[in-house]
């Protein structure tokens, strides 16, 4: 279990000043004007070194996602854009951090910004969190005030703007290109890879789009050094994390743990439990509505880190843990995020926009019984049309909980098949 | 050059290719529906994939960029499956109406799901219906078979110039259309149906008419614009069904303008398909034989000096170097190949577009002199277009008009040009500056009593700015008339000053020193000015020409003779015949043949090689088909004063300029959303 | 009508109705087939499907219990009343000009429209 002193988000509930004066007791810009004067390349290896990987979801190496960035600036400005567009089903750490710790957010903009030499940072918040971006906005005006951010940011000599943008609520607009494109004011849609956002994205400018939650700890982890934050988890899964428990859970929370914690300490120490006790668990899904659900017996030992959740053929995503107990339905529940995804494709390329809607629509009928057996196969292939062959990754998302489903609660599926049936013929 | 591996075939290619062009080049097939040659990449249709070593999953070859050493399959099992996914996943929501979509038999989707797709349906839900949009006269849609592959909106962008079309709403609600329910404003839109690869935008003219394989196709030209673009004559029987574009990318691509694709319904209305003599004021029908001897008694009893002929727009070179030797054996000068007495010099450099269409590609400056190539040309226009998107810069002189694109708009009076020439303002800078300026000078400009001077200051400005050198002439001058440069490279024009033009035979004839005026397929001039001299009409549309003749001669519209054109760039191109004319309509030069006959003066050719014989005797060009013959640069224009008069548009409506254009209600349709649209917006 | 089909309708047929051409429509009496009572028609005449009007059409193939005579009895002004399919026969359509209409058909009319003077 993580240690207190080993927090990064200490204010994570609120229950202290969120503004620049509690940030400052907390730590926040302490010495970031030093830290800048490490130069570039220092901070980058640093974070490289700290091992720390992307939170918004897929898990790339943040250090090395910078290093994409073309090393000197070129006619063409560097943009950092912040994905602050949470639309994850079951996840709320974003909306913490800027809540409770908008100041680490702007301070990390700040030190990536330098260290892939862009002078604007970009905030694309969703636009649901209005007061998270009254209090965002409050923050920024308060590190211009304080010199923090600016013409001359915390006396390094570095320019450096930081603007909020609200989105207007497209799930895909958390898609890095969708984003961009949202951004540059056009309809949501993921752009085609490549050329990458690092080689153009955001008006056509390299430009890095990164998580919240990872351009947050970025300063804890220069200050603390990469070898505090790397010795934390397991290898290749470093640091902390922020994860939020919902469902059928005694005390749902956001809380920050140490990465490869088991599963079932963290619904346990944090979340009070299952409701009716692990054994009435049913099944989690660990990282948010894109990823597959894991039945109770792989519950039992996983680790909630990257590799270990993707052995089990799951993912960390998000780390947005939603636990049902036995009292789910657990064929509606999926159905319910294929509604989702149906309702959230953005309905550029084929397999997406046709896919979710198929998809939704058998699960539909999976929910009640109404179908045949072999139905659940043609399901299943179906899933595997839209995997891997669409633009973005909403296509994946979509198919993987469907997956996770008939991988694990075939059997459940087809009762209900036969209980249909003899309820029809009776 | 990058060399990479298709199949297990090592294959170099050019750089910068994508991986679905080089598999092109290497003849493996790859199928697709949104991407297109001329448009952007989108990237959506997701047909196109295909396996690249080592990534795990297929890509869109589209959209990805060759490098060296890469190892593409097309043949594999992933790719086979993905194609069948994608496939499967385009037709559960299209519907299965093939037996009565227009575009049956020539659909992409169609043949593709032929090749790659299931040969059952897995599919038990029901399937998404969409409200059809209206586009305007021309584009009828069918949305729900709309397979999102946005080459429209692509179009519409990047190519029209007119951002009219999108998409609204998001996922499987997604629906192409215009924002707000209006018709396209877009000479180009009926090349929207050719682009949709399903049947969701067909055309609304030729709606449920044919089908694609009872069609005749014959390749020809088109005429309603002085560019030549090449067309596929679709005919069924002794009708003309539609007329599409064929690929010549020296001149139009593959785009051709809404009145070269849709004004053939023009072609079964109003013709005249029975020679006619005017007795006691009133016109009867007459044999060939009766009016012939009527036409050749006249004109034997008339002095050469008090006739003259007058051909118009839409008139082949043969039918003119007929006319012409029929007229000058007889002794009289007095032609004009010119309705509007447009200005033009000797050397052919002067009326012909000395850089080529293609040149557009080149030029980084270009200066348009009182002249809307949007109504004149509408396709190249759009190449203008391109080329601005490419970072040329445009300047007009003349009057203001939106041309799908922005440009400086340095006077609206061409007194401007003089201007240039003595002041040097920025414009001149530019242009002198730039590598390849271009000026085009619009056939308006020239058509004005001062067409001479204005000739003559463009001449000059186009030497003064470097436009001209040894290696670039970019002094084009844009014609309106498909016969015009043919009619001026034959020599269809008064010989000597004293023989009268267009503007001196409309003046003798209000003074009654005209007996005799033939006036082929003229329908342009003011047939009140012809006073009551004895006005011969050959032609085959019953129009202003034929209301005011005296005799009518029955001819052929282009669709019906084998002709030879030459477009505004001074290329010589065959247009063949698609159906006979209607009725005792004949082929207009072998008219004029037969009444050389009856005159006495027997014309020395009795066949279509022999005319053309005869035409390259008259012009060496006429030998050298489909190429630009070189025009050398010499003096031409006068260097008199260019007048204070306002400049009118040589083309008010630009859905009715000609006879046929004029015949044809869809023509007449798109007149009025047109109009409407004026008002609107007035 | 053959002399078999005479004899089992006299035997076993109920006789349910005639339509407007004559043809007379039978139930089986009792006998079942493939669970549904039988229904036929006797033609009036030579024997043609296509003479079955609607109301009797949708009764004979089991679309509807009852023929629908009350309902066609009430037909809309609109509608047109029931034609036998002519196709093969001397009445078909045949357009204008056709061969067997012995018209002929003028060398320059039907394909485009030709201008009259004034």
């Amino acid at each position: 279990m993580l240690k207190d002193n080993d927090r990064i988000f200490t204010n994570l509930y609120g229950h202290s000043e969120r503004f620049l004066s509690g940030a400052r007791l907390r730590g926040d810009w302490e010495g970031t004007g030093n830290l800048i004067k490490k130069g570039k390349e220092s901070i980058i290896n640093e974070i490289k070194e700290s091992g720390l990987r992307g939170r918004g979801g897929a898990g790339f190496s943040t250090g090395l996602k910078w290093s994409f960035m073309p090393k000197d600036v070129g006619e063409r400005p560097h943009y950092l854009v912040i994905n602050a567009d949470e639309g994850e089903p079951g996840t709320c750490k974003d909306r913490e951090i800027m809540r409770h710790e908008p100041h680490k957010l702007l301070e990390g903009c700040l030190l990536a910004g330098f260290a892939m030499g862009a002078h604007v940072a970009y905030i694309y918040v969703r636009g649901e969190f209005y007061r998270e971006i009254e209090v965002l906005q409050h923050a920024i005006n308060e590190a211009y005030d304080a010199d923090l951010i600016g013409d001359n940011a915390c006396n390094s000599g570095w320019k450096f703007d930081v603007y909020v943008h609200r989105g207007s609520g497209a799930y895909i607009c958390g898609e890095e290109t969708a984003l961009i494109e949202s951004l540059e004011g056009k309809k949501g849609q993921p752009r085609l890879k490549p050329p990458f956002p690092a080689n153009a994205g955001l008006y056509g400018c390299p430009t890095t789009v990164n998580n919240v939650e990872s351009i947050a700890v970025v300063p804890e982890i220069l200050r603390r050094g990469a070898s505090w934050f790397s010795g934390l988890g397991r290898p290749n899964n470093t640091g902390t994390k922020l994860f939020n428990i919902s469902g059928h859970v005694e005390q749902p929370c956001t809380v920050e743990e140490e990465m490869s914690i088991p599963l079932r300490e963290l619904i346990e120490k944090h979340a009070g439990g299952v409701r009716g006790g692990w054994n009435n668990l049913l099944a989690v899904i660990p990282g948010g509505a894109s990823v597959p659900v894991l039945p109770r017996k792989l519950c039992d030992n996983v680790l909630m880190d990257f590799d270990s959740l993707a052995e089990v053929k799951s993912g960390l995503g998000t780390a947005a843990v939603m636990v049902m107990d036995k009292s789910t339905d657990i064929v509606a529940a999926i159905a319910r995020l294929s509604a989702f995804y149906k309702h959230e494709s953005c309905g550029q390329c084929t397999p997406c926009r046709e896919g979710t809607g198929w998809m939704y629509r058998m699960m539909e009928r999976m929910v009640t019984g109404d179908a045949k057996i072999e139905e659940i196969d043609l399901l299943e292939e179906v899933t595997k049309q839209v995997e891997g062959h669409t633009i973005c990754a909403l296509g994946d998302a979509a198919a993987w909980p469907i997956q996770g489903l008939i991988r694990h609660f075939r059997p459940e599926m087809e009762d209900r098949i036969s209980q249909f049936k003899s309820t029809k013929v009776a | 050059m990058p060399s990479i591996k298709i199949n297990g075939r090592d294959i170099e290619v050019e750089e910068g290719l994508t991986v679905l062009q080089a598999c092109e080049e290497a003849g493996v097939e790859i199928p697709r529906f949104c991407y297109h040659e001329r448009l952007s990449i989108a990237g959506n249709c997701r047909m196109c994939l295909v396996e690249m070593e080592p990534s795990p999953k297929p890509i869109a070859s589209c959209a990805m960029p060759i490098n060296d050493g890469m190892v593409i399959h097309t043949d594999t099992d992933l790719v086979k499956k993905a194609r069948e996914g994608v496939m499967e996943f385009l037709l559960i929501n299209h519907p299965l109406d093939c037996p009565i979509c227009d575009q049956g038999g020539e659909c992409d989707l169609q043949d593709q799901a032929m090749g790659y797709g299931l040969d059952k349906s897995r599919f038990l839900e029901s399937k998404r219906a969409v409200k059809n949009k209206y586009l305007g006269p021309l584009v009828s849609t069918i949305m729900t078979r709309c397979i999102h592959c946005t080459r429209c909106i692509r179009f519409a962008q990047e190519i029209a110039g007119v951002p009219e079309l999108g998409a609204t709403g998001r996922g499987e609600n997604m629906e192409v259309g215009t924002y707000v329910e209006k018709a396209l404003s877009s000479e180009l839109s009926g090349n929207l149906v050719d682009l949709c690869p399903v049947g969701a935008l067909t055309s609304k003219p030729y709606e449920f008419k044919a089908r694609s394989w009872e069609l005749v196709k014959t390749q020809s030209i088109d005429v309603f614009d002085a560019m030549g673009s090449n067309i596929r004559i679709d005919s069924r029987g002794s009708e003309v069904m539609r007329v599409l574009p064929r690929i010549n990318n020296s001149i139009n691509e593959e785009w051709i303008s809404d009145k070269t694709r849709h004004a053939c319904d023009g072609l079964g209305r109003q013709r005249l398909d029975r020679p006619y003599v005017r007795r006691n004021g009133k016109l009867e029908e007459e044999s060939w034989d009766g009016v012939l001897s009527v036409i050749a008694e006249k004109m034997i009893n008339t002095s050469p000096k008090r006739m003259a002929a007058i051909a118009g727009d839409l008139v082949d070179c043969e039918s003119l170097v007929s006319l012409k030797d029929l007229m000058q054996t007889l002794g009289c000068n007095n032609l004009d190949c010119r309705q509007d007495s447009g200005a033009f010099g000797n050397p052919r450099s002067s009326y012909i577009f000395n850089s080529g269409i293609k040149g557009i590609d080149r030029a980084d400056v270009i200066l348009l002199i009182g002249c809307n190539p949007r109504w004149e040309a509408p396709v190249l226009n759009a190449r203008i277009r391109k080329q601005y998107l490419n970072g040329a810069i445009i300047g007009v002189i003349g009057p203001e008009f939106d041309l799908t694109f922005p440009f400086e708009h340095l006077s609206p009076d061409l007194k401007e040009i003089k201007n240039m020439l003595e002041h040097p303002s920025e414009f001149s800078d530019k242009l002198a500056k730039a590598r390849r300026p271009m000026l085009v000078l619009g056939s308006g400009a020239l058509a004005r009593e001062d067409g001479e001077a204005i000739l003559g200051a463009a001449r000059d400005l186009a030497e003064r700015v470097n436009i001209v050198n040894s290696e670039w002439n970019g002094f084009n001058v844009l014609q309106r008339a498909a016969s015009r440069v043919g009619g001026l490279d034959l020599g269809f024009v008064p010989k000597t000053n004293k023989d009268l033009g267009t503007r001196e035979i409309l003046r003798a004839a209000e003074k009654k020193e005209i007996d005799v005026i033939y006036l082929l397929g003229s329908d342009e001039i003011e047939m009140d000015r012809l006073g009551d001299a004895f006005v011969i009409y050959q032609g085959h549309h019953g129009d202003a020409g034929a209301h005011r003749a005296d005799a009518i001669l029955p001819g052929a519209a282009y669709t019906e003779k084998n002709g030879t054109y030459v477009n505004l760039e001074g290329r010589c191109q065959r247009a063949l015949r698609a159906v006979f004319p209607p009725g005792e309509a004949k082929e207009d030069w072998a008219i004029i043949r037969a009444l050389s006959e009856r005159i006495g003066k027997k014309l020395p050719f009795d066949n279509l090689l022999q005319v053309r014989e005869r035409m390259s005797e008259v012009n060496p060009i006429f030998s050298n088909v489909n190429k630009i013959s070189e025009a050398s640069w010499g003096e031409f224009g006068s260097r008199g004063e260019i007048k204070d008069s306002e400049f009118i548009q040589p083309i008010e409506n630009f859905y009715m300029t000609d006879v046929i254009s004029r015949a044809s209600a869809t023509m007449a349709e798109c007149t009025e959303v047109a109009l409407a649209k004026k008002e609107k917006a007035a | 009508m053959s002399i078999r089909n005479w004899i089992y309708t006299f035997l076993n047929g109920k006789k349910i109705g005639v339509d407007e051409f004559g043809n007379r429509y039978y139930t089986g009496k009792g006998r079942k087939l493939n669970g549904r009572e039988r229904r036929w028609v006797i033609y009036n005449g030579k024997n043609d499907a296509s003479s079955v009007p609607a109301e009797w059409h949708a009764w004979l193939h089991y679309t509807v219990d009852e023929p629908l005579t009350q309902i066609a009895a009430n037909s809309y002004s609109w509608q047109e009343p029931h034609e036998v399919n002519y196709t093969g026969t001397g009445d078909a359509y045949r357009p204008k000009g056709h061969d067997y209409k012995g018209g002929r058909r003028g060398s320059a009319t039907g394909d485009y429209e030709a201008w009259k003077p004034d």
